[in-house]
């Protein structure tokens, strides 16, 4: 089976998690390891960024929400964002011009990170959620079908973030993975150490760079692998003739 | 030098989201009288909570509110301390009712207190657990309200402190961990070991976490939905006010109305639609109200229409005679009135 045919089943199985609340399960004690947002009608899961801005606000040490993280950075890391977000998913579904990263604005995401938790500490308030894409796209407007939101100013926010992110992605593959994810940031920082990790072997690197073509993130997966723009889609192991980029589960070889 | 930038970026952003909330502490000392109530299955007794300002903050508008377990609730809810000065005590009397249902034998039971406290213009709402151990015996007939058994405050004090402590000492194992788990990274890269240190910090975290019932929070505020805290509306923090013509409104009304007010604790749009229903009942003596905690009585929510596709959605103002509801805040003053002018 193809990596990209198992990669689907299990984005499917992420996304049928996310909306599992149709079935009239309502909201459980678990962390969705990837943007998803809890205001979401069908939600079963809580957000992580939407939580910890929340214990910032009620000055909770986040113990759990900490714990969980650190679960989810060990099991796959960016990998969750790869393979089971929903919104990383429809970053893949628009993705229709593949560029190189910018190395630079890649950073860009741990500062939305640490602007979040400023932001709920500063001004007492989930200022993220208030601009994130994925609730615009998850609670705004289902909730405008319920009877629960209207056409007013912070919906109209809400849009705006959601078009210029929409663009983005069609402009640039996984742009919001890329460059503005939060919750990618937090993931991102147990990429070196998680069990599912890329391994390439440089002896039967014949250097063609097909890899770096088929990388939908815009890396070198050759040298970046184990940076913290790897999503461990797998991409690049299709992609390599002579196998010497390998998806794998498990401790890694020590250098 | 990039990964290095990296790691250290990664380690500041970790500590940032930590200690950032770390920043906020509790100024508040709790403790409960008698440290073990008795109460029976159906019945009531009272309990008297002490509650001391350690800090040279002001703490506003402490209210308490039942957090679990089911079986049991605050009735009649108490009254809110507005205002506890500086190193000042104060204790708050609360009756808790059992059910007929209610688990017996010697039960854990958790209030949430809540609270704000500012420090210039930064002001922070702050939810402190607060413990108390409930002997529940069987149901022992029709008057089974069973009187305040004065005991001391000594335990109550010391189990506050020593949860502090825990906190402290966890918080330190956690951070040593990661931080032990960064030294290894740069000087030997054995990922082996890395994993299970960071095993082992992930697996301490989160059991303290759950020991400390954080995931019973995480999922409260999943479960409940602030029109305001994920952007459906703007937050309203002004005090509210009502027009002349919306009080020539409300004056004129003449049918008895009960209205039922959902809040959230941490919402922010919330004391807004309390103060504004306040209002109105003040200006006219037939609307009465109560204001329900949709956290804590999930049940009553979804019995009166406040929830939309499983989600408790917050500020939700219920019309008991016609079972309407108005969600939010946006021109509530107007939707209010024109609601309590409606006929059952």
């Amino acid at each position: 089976m193809r990596i990209t045919t198992g990669r689907r089943a299990v984005q499917g199985m992420g996304v049928v998690l996310g909306l599992f609340g149709v079935t009239g399960i309502g909201m459980t004690h678990i962390l969705f390891p990837g943007l998803h947002c809890y205001a979401c009608p069908w939600a079963i899961t809580v957000c992580p960024v939407g939580l910890v801005q929340n214990l910032v606000i009620f000055g909770t040490v986040p113990f759990f929400w900490v714990g969980s993280m650190i679960v989810y950075g060990v099991v796959a890391a960016r990998g969750f964002c790869g393979w089971f977000c929903p919104f990383g998913t429809l970053n893949d579904l628009l993705s229709f011009r593949r560029a190189r990263i910018r190395s630079s604005l890649s950073y860009g995401k741990f500062l939305i990170l640490l602007g979040t938790l400023v932001g709920a500490w500063a001004l007492t308030d989930t200022v993220f959620c208030k601009l994130c894409p994925a609730a615009s796209l998850e609670a705004s407007i289902p909730y405008l079908f319920l009877g629960v939101a209207k056409v007013n100013g912070p919906f109209l926010i809400h849009m705006a973030t959601l078009g210029a992110t929409l663009l983005g992605m069609v402009l640039i593959t996984r742009f919001w993975c890329r460059y503005l994810c939060p919750m990618g940031a937090i993931l991102a920082l147990f990429n070196r150490v998680s069990l599912l990790h890329l391994e390439w072997s440089g002896a039967e690197c014949t250097g063609c760079e097909t890899c770096v073509d088929a990388c939908p993130m815009g890396i070198d997966p050759r040298q970046e692998h184990d940076g913290h723009n790897c999503i461990k889609c797998g991409a690049c192991t299709e992609s390599c003739v002579p196998d010497s980029l390998a998806l794998r589960y498990g401790p890694r070889k020590a250098p | 030098m990039r990964q290095a930038l990296a790691i250290l970026l990664s380690a500041l952003v970790l500590l940032a989201s930590s200690g950032l909330a770390w920043s906020q502490e509790e100024i508040l000392a709790w403790s409960v009288e008698p440290a073990a109530l008795d109460v029976s299955a159906g019945g009531r007794a009272v309990a008297r909570v002490r509650i001391e300002n350690t800090s040279a903050r002001e703490a506003d508008d402490i209210e308490l509110a039942w957090a679990g377990p089911e079986g049991f609730s605050l009735d009649p809810a108490p009254a809110s301390v507005l205002v506890l000065a500086p190193f000042v005590s104060t204790t708050v009397e609360i009756t808790v009712a059992a059910t007929a249902s209610a688990p017996q034998g010697e039960v854990q039971g958790n209030l949430e207190a809540i609270y704000t406290y500012c420090i210039d213009d930064l002001c922070y709402q702050i939810v402190a657990p607060v413990r108390l151990t409930l002997r529940v015996a069987p149901s022992t007939g029709p008057t089974p309200d069973i009187p305040v058994d004065a005991g001391t405050s000594a335990n109550g004090e010391i189990e506050t402190l020593g949860r502090g402590a825990w906190s402290a000492i966890v918080f330190g194992a956690v951070m040593l961990l990661l931080g032990l788990s960064g030294f290894l990274w740069w000087r030997t890269r054995h990922r082996p070991a890395l994993v299970a240190l960071l095993v082992i910090a992930g697996g301490v975290a989160l059991g303290f976490g759950v020991s400390l019932d954080q995931h019973e929070q995480a999922q409260a505020v999943g479960a409940v939905l602030c029109t305001s805290c994920v952007g459906i509306e703007t937050v309203e923090t002004l005090a509210p006010r009502l027009s002349a013509a919306q009080v020539a409104a409300v004056e004129r009304l003449t049918t008895p109305t009960e209205l039922l007010v959902f809040y959230a604790p941490w919402c922010r749009s919330c004391p807004y639609a309390k103060e504004l229903v306040g209002l109105v009942a003040a200006h006219n003596g037939l609307v009465r109200y109560r204001l329900v905690n949709a956290e804590v009585e999930r049940d009553l929510a979804a019995q009166h229409g406040v929830t939309r596709a499983g989600r408790t959605v917050v500020p939700a103002i219920v019309h008991l005679g016609t079972g309407k509801v108005l969600f939010g805040v946006e021109d509530l003053g107007n939707r209010l009135v024109s609601l309590l002018q409606e006929a059952p």
